[in-house]
This record gives C-alpha cells, structure tokens and sequence, in this order.
C-alpha cells in the first residue's frame, strides 16, 4: 500500500477509535444517570451527609475544622460510590445479561469498554467533587488556599482508580445480584471505618490502627495530606498502599474476566 | 464511509467546556481572605493560618483571634466573622510577647524593649518612684508604648554592697531583725518580688560589702511571709547553692567561676529554683559582643540612642569570666530538670534593650536548649515562675502581646530581622524610630569652632554656655563655670536625691535654650578635655527632648590634655542640635573637668 | 455451489462432563440462510458460540472467512443478535443503533438500519420501554449495523407473539434478498421452513440431518394422521409405529412410519373414530421422526 493512503487509513482509524471511545464512554454515562435509582444515591448522599455532619453539626462552635476534614473524607466517600456501583455493579449486571457478550462479538475495542466505564466514574467523581466543594465553600465557611482546592480535587479524581479496580474485581467475579449484597456489605462499613464519617482520630487505638487495612483510609489520608489534617503517616505509604490494592484488584479481575460470559 | 464529524466535534466542545467549567468552579471556590500586608489592623483581628508557638510549643495552621486587645480563640480553621481583618499567617511564625527577665528599668529600657518584641519586663532593681504608672499601664488594656514593667524595687544588700555604686540612694541591711521592716517597707512601696544581693565582689576580682548568710537566710523568710518570691543576685557557684539551701525561689544570675556538679544542678532541680542565666550580659563582661554584632545586621532606624549607647559600652575585661563555663552550667541545670528563663540585665554595657534578648535566646540554644525550649524560657516559664497568668502563653484570654515573624523559626531561633509585625494588648508596636527629616530648622552657621574659651565663656553662635544639674529633677547636684587659662573648668558635687544624678555644662545652639538647629553636612564633635579621673558623659539633644536619657557617649579623663572625637552619627539626632552638654554622673562625689576648643565638622 | 464462508468440521465441545458438541461439521456458503434446528439442549447455541469466538475451540476447527471466528477482521465483517442479550434499558433506538454504528469501519446509516428493523417510529423510545418484538427487533438492528456479510440469528423469534414473529421474520427475508449469509438456529420448524435455504438438524450435540427443507421432509417418509378419537395418549403411543401422539384441540394427531398399520389398530380399538385425516408430514413432523429415531437408537 502506498504510504500516503495507509497513512489515510491510520488517521480515519484513530479519529474511528476517538468516536468510539467517545460514543462508548457518553453511552456509559447516560446508561448510568438515567437510572435514577443509581445517580440519585451517588451524586445526593455524599452532599446529603456533609450538610448533616459537616455543615448543620460540624460548625457548631468556633472551628471551621469538621467541616473541612469532611469536605476530604465525604469526597474519598463520594467518589468510591460510582466506582463501585457505576463500575462493578453495571459489569456484573453486563456480565449477566449478555450486553457484554453481544459487544464482545462486535469489532468494539475491549478498552474502548474499561475506558468508557472509567471515564463514567471519573464524571460522576467530578460532579460529586464540584457539589461538595461549593457546598464547603459557601455554605460551611471553608477557606482553602487555591493550590489545596486543585490538587484535593486531583488527589480525590485519582483516588477513584482503586476502587474502580475494586469494582472490576467484584464485577468479574461476582453475579449482578449477589454484587449489590456485596457492593453494599463493603462500602458502608469501609467508609465508617477508614474515618470517612467521623475523624478516625476520634476512634479507639484498635480501630485506627484496623483502618490501616482500607484502601479508603489511604485515600482519605492523602486527601487530608493536602489540607494538613492527616494521620501524619508518610504519603508515599498512603500511595503504596492505593497502588497495591490497585493492582491486586487489577490482577483478581483479569483472571475473573477469563471466566465464561453467561 | 460516512464520518459524523459534527457528532464528534459537539463531544468534544462539551468535554472542553466540561473541564472549563470544572476549573472555573475551582478556582472561584473561596480561599483564606486576608488583609493586605501594608494594614496592620488593631483591636479585633485575626492571625490564620500561622505556625504558633504557644509558649510551650509549636503549633502548625493554627488561626489566634484577638478581640478587645485579649486572645478571643486559638484553634484550626476558625469561624471568624466574614469582616474581621486577618492577617496572613502562612509561611510565618507567631509567638507570645517575650518576657525578659532581667532587666533594671530606667530611659528608654520599656519602649525599646517592647519594640524588639519584649512586651513584658522583670525589673530586678530600680527606682520605683520613676515609673509610677507601671501597675495601671500593665493592668489595663491599651498600648502606652512600652513593655509592661515587673519590678523588684529596690535590692537587698549591704551598705557599701553591690547595687549601691549607681548614685542611688538605698536602703541597706546590716542584721537578721531589720528584714521584716525592709521586705515590708518594699512591699509598700510596690515591689512585685524581693531580690537579694549576694556578691562579695570575688569573682570580679574586687571586695564589696555583703550581707551575711542569717541576715540572707532572714530576707527570704520575710519574703515568703509576705507571700513574695525572693530571688538572688549571685556570681559564684558557692553563693548560688548558699542562696538555695536558704530556699531562695530564683536566681537571676547563673555563675561563671567554677563548673556545677550533676549532683548539685540535681538539687537546684529537686529545691524547684529558677535560674535566669542573663548569658547575654555574661558574654559583654566576658569581652564578646554578640549584642553589638546583631545590632550591626539591623536597620539603623531600629535602634534607639540609648540602645546605640549601651551597645558601645564595654565591662573592664575579667579573666574568671568564662562565657563557656557559663554556657555548660547552664546546660547542666537544664539537663538536670532547672527551669531556665531568658534574661538579659540591660541596659548594661555592652547589651541593648529588646534585643539583647534574642541574643539570650541564641545564648541558650547554644547552651543546649531546643529552640522550644528557649522561646518557653522567654515566655510561658517566666509567666509562670513569677505569677503572671494573663501572658507568656498565645491562649485564651492572654493578652494579645504577639510577635510575628517571617519564616519558620522552629530549627532558628535568630529571628531579629524577621519581625514582621508586633502587638502590644492588641494594638500594634512601630517598631522604627520616626525620624522627622522633614522638620525644617534654621541652619547653624558654617563656622565649626563652637569656643575656644579663649575670652571667656562666649561660644561662635548660640545662647551660650550654663550650668546644668539634676536640680530641675528634683536633685541635689551642683555645678559651677568658669573659664580658667583659655579653658572651661566645670566644678561640681554629685549628691543623692534623683536616681540618676548629673552635674555639668550645657551649650545651647540657638537663640534659646533647646531650640534646634540644622547641623547637617557635619560629621564629628570634637574637644579636647582633662580632669579628675572619673567616668563623664557627653550628651547631644536633637529636636525634641527624649522621654528617657538624652542620647550620650561616655568618657574618661586624666590630668593630662587628651583630645576627643565622636561621631554625630552616633547620637542618632539626624543631624538636628538642641543642646550639648558636658556633665558628670554616678557614683556621688565632687569633680573637675576642663573642656576646650569644642569642635563640630 | 457457492462458496464456504464458515464451517465447523469435527467439533467438540464439554462442559465439564456434560458433551455439548459431539464431532459436529457444518458450513455456511456463500448467499445462504442456513438453519440450525434442535431441541432446547441440543447444542445450537454452543455452535453458534464457536462461531462467534465467544467460546474457545477446544477440538476441531472452527473458521470464519478462513479466519479464526473471534478475530478483530471476522468481527467487522459479520453481525449477531445473541439468544440472551441485553442492551441497556435507559438508552434510546438511536442512541444504541449509533453506538453499534461507531463499531465499524463500514456501517450502514442510521435510517437505512431503523427502516429495516421497522423502527422509525420508535428511534427516540429508551430500550426498556419497548415491547418484546420491537427489542428483538432493535437487536436486530444492531446485528445488521455493520453491513455484516455474515449475519448470526441466535433464536430470534423466542418468546414473540405470531405478529411480531412474521415481522421479524420479514426482515430476516430482506437480508437474504440483499444477498447476505446468515445462520438461523430455531427449534421451530415453521421458522426453518419459511427462512432458509438449507436445514442442520443438531440433537444430542450430533447433526442428525442436513440438507434442504425439502430433502429433510423427504428424509421422513412419515405421515400424519389426525382424528377425534377416544383412546388415550398413552395406549396410542404403545402402539407399534406410533412416532407421537398428542392432542391438538379436539383433535389427536398422531405422527407415524407406518400409517398402514397404525390406522388398521386405530381403528380396531376405537369404532367411534371419527373425521380420519391423513396427510404427509412437515419439516416439523420430519425433525420429531428424525428426534425420535436418535432416542430409539439412544435407548
């Protein structure tokens, strides 16, 4: 072939992969948020719960304190609520009822797929991120440099890949039904327990030395790195610890995705 | 092959104006509003996000609310009021007002010291009718424009002891029965606490008059019966571990004679005595000039006359002064468990008022304190060893006596040159002298010859030549003029009556006594002198009279002609001249003095 | 004869222990529907598995275009409508249909694809809300949007009311007058009959039968015999010859080899025998012959 005509070919090729990682990810999206039943939960609790605990009971007072540490920690519980809804719940319910099987005879890129159901979760983790943070701002009183507000957006904006792994995992390996009993059973208890509700400074020594387990905590930690109110352990062991569970998450998935389509 | 561009290209302007908005929404999200640098507000404000030190120890992001010249709330992110003006904290250290303890509060000694951060002084000796409004000033809220004074009155000590060779006049001890009378006779006269003198002049390789060990052991019961510390003045080891074994509550100096065991820093320890070591004075009578090198790195505009003055002063050099031997007692107290507080003795020579302070601090991290360890000795443990409970601590409902510097002081505690901004009950201290350059005065005419005397006491210009003595304050000195073989001979008799007495000549520039004339373009004040061997001072009045001493420089003679030479920069008057004068001070007694071929070029 | 396009050839498949595909060849030529017809559990739809390369060959060959079934190539050039497939329900026809679209290189429009399936009028309806009919007829379209050479229809009528399945199977009609290969599998005969070119009987995993309609219908030499008559159904399908039996109505309808001699007992046994009908057997009658001979020979 002459290469000015496959160089063509290349080009209407990846502006065909563009539109399909486009279309794909916009499909993911609306799938999601018109199901009122998911976007509801997703995008309302979070504010619901920081205008409860943050805003209505945490500026009791002189300090502006709770209201800020859960501006972090009510974001890191935002932002795991699409990724394991959106991404392990809509999988497991794709796994089951053939729409993967059907896209999987399609010439459909697979990553088009993982890259649609991420870029879904990263848009909910954003609007959930915008609500919270003005809410914070001018509802809670809470003042942050503009460096602190960027970059606890960014950290919470990444954040969200361990649990979207968390939510590939139980999404491969789980049917759709028992995937919300499961979804369920540890995104409450994590929350509580990692300090996404009450400062974990507020637990017992056990239970703070307990949620060192979480991905949850580590996230919630270096969110609160960013605003000085973390734990003081190291951030690259925050990071270390996101980055393990991501990729052993990442490794449970990609021997579940092995395992037959219904 | 159909290509739904169009589709593709409102995606993307969605994403991109997605991502815009996402931004903008960020980055109008609110951030911590603060005054801008220029304002320094006062009365009711905010510090936030600064680093503390509340007078224990450090603190990071924390928020100090100060309302009505008082501490309102200190805490993270605090809910200040929408209006209330803050002052940016971040990259900053807060402190409490430093308390110096150890200091003899006379001229400019309280509104220098309050400018370097100061804010409280304890005075171990002065004149307690000299500051009348002291107890009013340190109890009430608002600024006067000096540190708030703590005072020992006037000292214990021997006729002929140690605190009587300052002209003062002082009521001494001799016997164990007088020390009832005498520590009730201070508390009378508003003495805050009781010092004793213990000095027999040893160490300084001279014999003073002391008071023996039952008249001591005498004055501090007294003390304690009157429910007042008793604190000591010492110099060597053996009277500091006397003065304990008496139950002594503090002692305001540390010793350079001789090394403290482990065993008896133990006991200092175990007795609960303070010790204020004062390296800072310890270094100038060693022959170092820490003060005067700080100073030296320091606008000129921040130093006042009399801090000029007393940087230029200097102790006659004692060998058995070991600034090391000091140091490492110190270290060993510390180690031991003594609580150790940041005094200086200014206004000795050699020391300057506020500042000499930081050098202590410098001084005793040398010594092997922390830095937080330091700060508290200036803060928190000296509020706490004498009683003052609405200060040394950044607190609730402390007074709002605060310094803020640039910079995280944490691992630094030099932090002279880095005061950003200072609070004294709220209000904010100017820590730079006004000058006023702008004032226009007549210039002095171009002749340099003031008088040669010649002819008689005429001088080239001006009033003329008077006599001038602390009558006018209420003393008893005396001085005569005259001119003898070309020369002015000035003759007087340094009496008690005024604490800091004066006898001698004073020239007028102008057409009247004090009007100010425009020396400007003129470097030096020159004349030649001799007479009886004794201290003198040359003192030069600019614009205005000072609230304190006139700045001076001090001389000595023989009987010999010597000629002398000191810069006007010196006397920080900017070149303005009121008033110059030629005079005699401490210790009482007569003199006589020659001036000749008076000089300024 | 036209050209292969697919094939199977010596296939078979385990789940576990249980055989799904026991040494099954088919092939799929150029231009033709071709049914593939069982009983549910026969193993239709592991082979139209194999096919798609949903499931793995684990012996023999499967090949599509000369190319192995699940391979990016083979996937653009051929289309599907699986026998379990969702969509999502909160999507629109059209949104779904430009989706699919974006999968290919080549597509076929929009409304080309909407006027195939019968959609126009339901374009900007969410999936969810449509009928059965109208969603298989969506699926439809998606399986056609990539203006597949090869289409597979893995038991698209299943579950349709009659309309929606004539419809549906319209549309199929339009396919193949396009010119375009599909793979039917059904367990309804009438739906082989009326589609394809060429019939694949699959049971128990083996093909059983293969050919035209008609050369499977003639494969049975069958008839069916229908009459009202009081005997019961299970001393009917006792007598010898008797391949089923089973009301139909009023009516029981007996399916037989040996008509002869099943009417001569019937008759015996029942004198109130009445409204006697025979005739020869469809491809429906054909395939239980065919059945019931693989569960005589089984048994």
């Amino acid at each position: 072939m002459d290469a000015a005509i496959r160089a063509t070919v290349n080009r209407m090729d990846f502006s065909r992969r563009l539109r399909v990682y486009a279309l794909e990810s916009r499909a993911q999206f609306l799938s999601v948020w018109r199901v009122p039943a998911f976007s509801v939960p997703t995008l309302v609790f979070p504010l619901m719960f920081y205008v409860f605990f943050g805003i209505i009971m945490g500026t009791r007072g002189l300090s502006l304190v709770m209201p800020t540490y859960l501006l972090a920690t009510y974001g890191v519980f935002g932002i795991i609520g699409p990724a394991l809804f959106g991404f392990g719940l809509g999988l497991s319910t794709e796994r089951s009822d053939g729409t993967l099987l059907l896209k999987q005879t399609t010439p459909m890129p697979p990553a088009a797929y993982l890259v649609a159901k991420l870029s879904m979760a990263l848009l909910f983790s954003s609007l959930i991120i915008l609500g919270l943070f003005c809410m914070g701002g001018y509802l809670a009183g809470v003042e942050l440099y503009r460096w602190q507000w960027f970059t606890l957006a960014g950290v919470l904006l990444l954040s969200t890949l361990p649990f979207c792994a968390m939510g590939l995992a139980i999404g491969t390996w789980v049917k759709a039904q028992a995937a919300m009993a499961l979804v369920n059973a540890v995104y409450l208890p994590m929350a509580f327990l990692s300090g996404l509700w009450f400062p974990v400074m507020a637990f017992p020594t056990v239970l703070q030395k307990l949620a060192n387990i979480f991905p949850a905590y580590h996230a919630a930690q270096l969110c609160l790195k960013v605003i000085d109110m973390d734990q003081g352990q190291s951030a690259v062991l925050h990071l270390g610890v996101l980055i393990f569970y991501t990729m052993a998450f990442l490794a449970l998935a990609a021997v579940g995705m092995r395992r037959p389509l219904a | 092959m159909r290509f739904e561009t169009g589709q593709l290209d409102r995606g993307v302007i969605l994403i991109l104006v997605g991502l815009a908005v996402f931004v903008l929404v960020l980055a109008t999200l609110p951030t911590p509003r603060t005054t801008p640098d220029e304002v320094t507000p006062r009365g009711d404000f905010a510090i936030v996000d600064v680093l503390l030190f509340d007078g224990e120890q450090f603190q990071e992001h924390r928020d100090v609310w100060v309302e009505q010249g008082r501490i309102k709330a200190v805490g993270r992110k605090l809910a200040l009021p929408d209006d209330l003006p803050r002052v940016a904290g971040q990259g900053r250290t807060l402190l409490p007002g430093l308390i110096d303890a150890h200091v003899h509060s006379f001229g400019d000694v309280l509104s220098d010291s309050v400018r370097f951060g100061a804010t409280t002084v304890l005075d171990q000796f002065t004149a307690l009718d000299l500051t009348p409004n002291r107890v009013a000033d340190r109890s009430s809220i608002g600024f006067s424009g000096a540190a708030d004074l703590f005072s020992a009155g006037m000292l214990a000590t021997a006729p002929g002891g140690h605190g009587t060779q300052y002209g003062m006049q002082v009521d001494t001890l001799t016997a164990p029965e007088q020390a009832r009378d005498w520590v009730r006779a201070r508390k009378e006269e508003g003495s805050d606490w009781i010092k004793i003198v213990i000095e027999d002049g040893s160490a300084y390789d001279f014999q003073l008059a002391a008071l023996d060990r039952a008249t001591i052991a005498a004055v501090i019961e007294a003390a304690h019966a009157e429910d007042l510390l008793a604190v000591a003045h010492v110099s060597r080891l053996s009277a500091a571990l006397m003065a304990v074994e008496l139950g002594i509550d503090g002692l305001v100096h540390v010793w350079a004679d001789q090394l403290i065991s482990d065993a008896d820093a133990a006991r200092i320890a175990d007795a609960g005595v303070f010790v204020t070591p004062t390296l800072a004075v310890i270094a100038s009578v060693a022959g170092q000039t820490p003060s005067r090198d700080l100073a030296g790195s320091l606008d000129a505009d921040l130093l006042s006359a009399m801090q000029s003055s007393t940087l230029e002063g200097q102790f006659g050099a004692t060998s058995e002064h070991d600034l090391d031997i000091a140091l490492q007692n110190v270290g060993r107290l510390h180690r031991a468990g003594v609580t150790i507080l940041a005094g200086t003795d200014v206004p000795n020579p050699g020391t300057a008022s506020g500042l000499s302070l930081h050098v202590e601090l410098d001084l005793l991290v040398q010594a092997g304190l922390t830095p937080a360890e330091a700060l508290a000795a200036a803060t928190s443990l000296a509020a706490t060893a004498y009683g003052l409970d609405d200060r040394g601590r950044v607190a609730d409902q402390q007074l709002a006596d605060l310094v803020l510097i640039a910079g995280d002081i944490r691992g630094d505690v030099s932090f002279s040159s880095r005061i950003a901004r200072l609070w004294k009950d709220g209000e904010p201290v100017t820590r730079r002298l006004q000058r006023k350059p702008d004032q226009a005065f007549p210039m002095a005419p171009s002749v340099t010859l003031i008088s040669s005397f010649d002819t008689g006491l005429e001088s080239s210009f001006g009033a003329g030549w008077f006599p001038s003595t602390d009558d006018v304050r209420g003393g008893q000195s005396a001085a005569e003029l005259e001119v003898v073989d070309g020369a002015l001979r000035i003759s007087g008799d340094i009496k008690p009556g005024f604490p800091f007495p004066w006898a001698g000549a004073i020239w007028f520039p102008g057409d009247q006594p004090m009007a100010p004339l425009d020396f400007s373009g003129r470097t030096t004040l020159r004349f030649r002198a001799r007479g009886d061997q004794r201290n003198y001072t040359v003192m030069v009045f600019g614009a205005s009279m000072p609230a304190g001493a006139p700045p001076s420089a001090s001389f000595q003679v023989s009987d010999q002609w010597s000629q002398l030479e000191f810069p006007l920069d010196g006397f920080n008057v900017g070149g303005v001249i009121s008033g110059l004068s030629f005079v005699a001070q401490a210790p009482h007694g007569t003199f006589q003095l020659e001036i000749d071929d008076v000089i300024i070029d | 004869m036209a050209q292969t396009i697919a094939r199977l050839e010596q296939v078979r498949h385990q789940y576990g222990d249980v055989v799904a595909l026991d040494g099954v060849s088919v092939e799929i030529r150029q231009g033709e529907v071709l049914a593939v017809l069982g009983p549910n559990g026969a193993g239709k739809t592991t082979a139209v598995s194999l096919l798609l390369g949903t499931l793995t060959v684990q012996s023999g060959v499967a090949e599509v275009f000369g190319q192995t079934p699940g391979s990016q190539a083979v996937r653009a050039r051929r289309g599907a409508m699986l026998q379990i497939s969702g969509v999502a329900e909160t999507l629109t026809v059209r949104e779904h249909i430009s989706l699919f679209r974006s999968y290919y290189a080549r597509s076929l429009g929009e409304q080309r694809l909407l006027s195939m399936a019968g959609l126009e009028e339901l374009a900007d309806r969410r999936f969810g809300k449509l009928s059965g009919g109208q969603q298989q007829r969506v699926m439809f379209a998606l399986a056609l949007a990539g203006d597949p050479e090869l289409v597979f229809l893995d038991e698209p009528t299943t579950g349709l009311d009659l309309e929606a399945r004539r419809r549906l199977w319209h549309e199929i009609r339009q396919l193949r007058a396009m010119g375009r290969s599909a793979v039917l599998t059904t367990h309804h005969l009438e739906e082989a009959d009326a589609l394809a070119d060429r019939v694949v009987v699959i049971h128990r995993g083996r093909v059983i039968a293969e050919g035209t309609p008609a050369q499977i219908k003639s494969r049975s030499a069958g008839r069916r015999i229908s009459c009202i008559t009081e005997i019961p159904l299970e001393r009917l399908s006792m007598i010898p010859g008797v391949a089923r039996a089973a009301h139909n109505g009023q009516h029981t309808e007996i399916l037989s080899s040996a008509p002869e001699e099943v009417l001569r007992t019937l008759l015996e046994m029942d004198r109130s025998l009445r409204d006697l009908h025979v005739s020869g057997a469809g491809l429906e009658d054909a395939f239980i012959a065919l059945t019931q001979t693989e569960n005589e020979e089984a048994a």
